[in-house]
């Protein structure tokens, strides 16, 4: 088998190998969270718990399967889109609801910027699925920006308002008046935020320079698929931390503050 | 949103007790509130206990008052009454949302 042929294999089962694990850390991330909700009926899980689910594995695999499928089966591939697109927003959307209720659930300002966002993608889905046919317009066209810049911001809503936060509690925990385990969740999720931001962010500029057609896609493709599932793991360990990495936190906090 | 019931009984105290302005008294409390990492919509008693006895009297010093070990001896004392004038339906600490929503233990 020629070396070229070999190479390749092996960059597919990595990528193969980093999808699975980015399944299964925010299947369980998602699922904890939605089981949280089922019980306390509050909006700051299930609006997460959606957020992993719908947005993190049900938007990825519609439209990974739709755009796979769409030439034998283009009803069932269009059909296919068309969920993965509402799952994508409805997720983004669900992580927007999550930050201003949970941060800023007074602020005039995040309740505008989260209905000015929810109108935004209501017109994108609608726009480019029931009149355009495709859920992602090429960048040439006007109707590529609504989607992009509507997603794009609450994605960087998560760490916008999580690591500020995060300094804040550090001040408090110094001083005895915040928990060590809860300031460790934070943390981990606003740094998950900042990765997340970060692969979007290189995304749409990999988009915008039209790379996506050279022979660069692959090794893009892997560090999209990589910071995806550090944030995935980041997650998972902020929502369903092992009881080892709990009892680290709270040992470290006890030796810092005696 | 306005301040909570706790800070505003502080600012008053630390006002009546230092000879201090109403805005001098009211940014000193203000400074000090967001030196712990807190948020003066949502101070409470607890809290206040921790700010007057670590914070404050490093505060107060550096004005050049008098008697601060009395003013924040005083604030420290703050009567759980106080809080309990809070409106209800007041917002969730973040950080109480985030204990909540993982394993603990």
């Amino acid at each position: 088998m020629p070396r070229s042929a070999v190479r390749s294999r092996a960059v597919l089962a990595f990528a193969l190998f980093v999808v699975i694990l980015y399944a299964v850390f925010t299947g369980v991330t998602g699922t904890r969270l939605l089981l949280l909700a089922s019980r306390t009926r509050a909006l700051p899980e299930t609006s997460l718990g959606i957020t992993y689910i719908v947005g993190g594995m049900l938007g990825w695999a519609a439209v990974l399967v739709g755009g796979g499928i769409i030439d034998r089966a283009p009803e069932a591939g269009r059909l296919l889109n068309a969920v993965g697109l509402l799952c994508f927003s409805a997720g983004s959307l669900s992580l927007g609801l999550f930050c201003w209720r949970v941060f800023a659930p007074t602020s005039l300002g995040a309740r505008g910027l989260f209905f000015a966002l929810l109108l935004m993608l209501i017109v994108d889905w609608v726009h480019n699925i029931l009149i355009l046919g495709t859920p992602f317009p090429p960048t040439t066209s006007f109707w590529y920006w609504p989607g992009m810049v509507g997603r794009t911001t609450l994605i960087l809503w998560r760490p916008a308002a999580a690591l500020p936060y995060y300094a804040r509690l550090r001040k408090r925990l110094a001083l005895g008046l915040a928990d060590p385990v809860a300031t460790n969740r934070v943390l981990l999720w606003g740094a998950a935020g900042a990765l997340s931001a970060t692969s979007s962010i290189f995304v749409v500029a990999v988009t915008l320079a039209d790379l996506w057609v050279t022979p660069a896609r692959a090794p893009i493709a892997i560090t999209t698929v990589v910071l995806a599932t550090l944030d995935s793991a980041l997650s998972w360990l902020a929502f369903v931390p092992p009881r080892r990495y709990i009892a680290w936190i709270k040992l470290r906090s006890a030796e810092r503050g005696a | 949103m306005a301040d909570s019931p706790v800070f505003e009984w502080a600012c008053d105290t630390l006002e009546r007790r230092s000879g201090l302005t109403r805005i001098q008294a009211r940014g000193t409390m203000r400074i000090v509130v967001g030196q712990a990492g807190l948020d003066s919509k949502s101070l409470r008693v607890s809290q206040l206990h921790v700010v007057a006895t670590r914070l404050l009297p490093k505060e107060l010093r550096a004005r050049g008052l008098e008697d601060v070990d009395m003013i924040c001896e005083d604030l420290a004392q703050c009567p759980m009454s106080v809080e309990h004038r809070e409106e209800a339906g007041v917002p969730s600490d973040p950080e109480e949302v985030f204990k909540r929503l993982g394993r603990h233990n």
